[in-house]
């Protein structure tokens, strides 16, 4: 049964993956989040207000008070590992699945743990160099953005677009290479939705200045982190899909 | 081992159904992904907000 196979071998490198990257923002990525939260205006401010960006908050989605949201602490610090383990499902299920599919159907090598750490190089690019180093930067809290249904629209293109072009590059034969570096770039060329004027909601230039700091910091331990989490990610599912996945049983 | 037999019409149907299994697999790892990433609702935004940050989602 594929389907199990896949699910269940993803469930165990998502949890090992997830984890440790859950760890690592535990200790180098949430604290910037925190710092960066403490600069956080409230929302209704800029609403009444209204100086720039949020085009009368048309589609603009608005925290309210009465949402339910795990209490600082343990259960925040748990929900966020559990998130990010559910991430790491997510994740690996799309590179176990892709994986059984290319084992099953091209005449290229087989995956094994080392072409796996590959494979997650380039989910890494799928979901991290391009729709955010290239486009929406990872941003700490308080920083002003687009409105989040076309960026995040925006992103499912651009991650979409980059897998599609990964894929021609490295399947299709050489002649239509160049149709898979196009279809990579063609969200870049389109343009990521950018605010009016980039900055930080709150307008204390003490504030910005310690949100800008944040917002490098946070760059780069996101980047780091990311690089770590997608190896590790694409190593682990090269190595079940190889030993667990049986797709000819 | 089993022989390879790619030809014979038995091993035909067995191949389409992993193959759609595999698509089951891709598409269950889509709602996932959803769900804790991207929902719009504010209870799974305030859940997940920090991993959202942290693997650079579009937030807030």
């Amino acid at each position: 049964m594929a389907f199990r196979n896949i699910l269940l071998s993803a469930i165990v490198v998502g949890i090992f993956s997830g984890l440790l990257y859950g760890l690592f923002q535990h200790f180098q990525i949430s604290p910037i989040i925190y710092a960066a939260e403490v600069y956080e205006v409230a929302d209704e401010e800029p609403a009444a207000a209204a100086p720039h960006g949020h085009e009368g908050g048309v589609g603009h989605h608005e925290h309210n008070e009465e949402a339910w949201g795990p209490e600082d602490g343990a259960e925040r610090i748990g929900y966020t590992i559990g998130a990010d383990i559910a991430i790491g499902i997510a994740f690996s299920i799309f590179l176990i699945s892709l994986m059984a599919l290319h084992n099953l159907k091209s005449n290229k090598p087989q995956v094994t743990p080392v072409s796996g750490a590959a494979w997650g190089i380039a989910c890494m690019l799928v979901f991290f160099v391009a729709p955010a180093m290239f486009g929406l930067h990872p941003e700490v809290p308080g920083t002003e953005a687009a409105i989040l249904e076309n960026r995040q629209a925006w992103w499912l293109l651009c991650a979409t677009l980059t897998a599609v072009g990964i894929a021609v590059l490295y399947y299709a034969p050489i002649k239509f290479k160049l149709g898979g570096i196009l279809l990579a770039a063609a969200p870049h060329i389109i343009g990521a939705p950018m605010p009016k004027e980039h900055g930080f909601a709150n307008p204390d230039p003490a504030a910005i200045e310690a949100l800008s700091q944040l917002t490098t910091q946070f760059y780069t331990f996101t980047a780091v982190g990311m690089a770590i989490f997608f190896i590790l990610l694409g190593a682990l599912s090269g190595f079940a899909v190889q030993r667990f996945v049986k797709l000819d049983a | 081992m089993q022989q390879q037999a790619v030809s014979t019409p038995q091993s035909k149907p067995l191949t389409l159904s992993t193959a759609i299994q595999v698509v089951g697999a891709l598409a269950l790892g889509a709602a996932l992904l959803f769900a804790v990433g991207f929902a719009p609702m504010d209870v799974a935004h305030n859940a997940a907000h920090d991993a959202r940050h942290a693997f650079a989602f579009p937030c807030h």
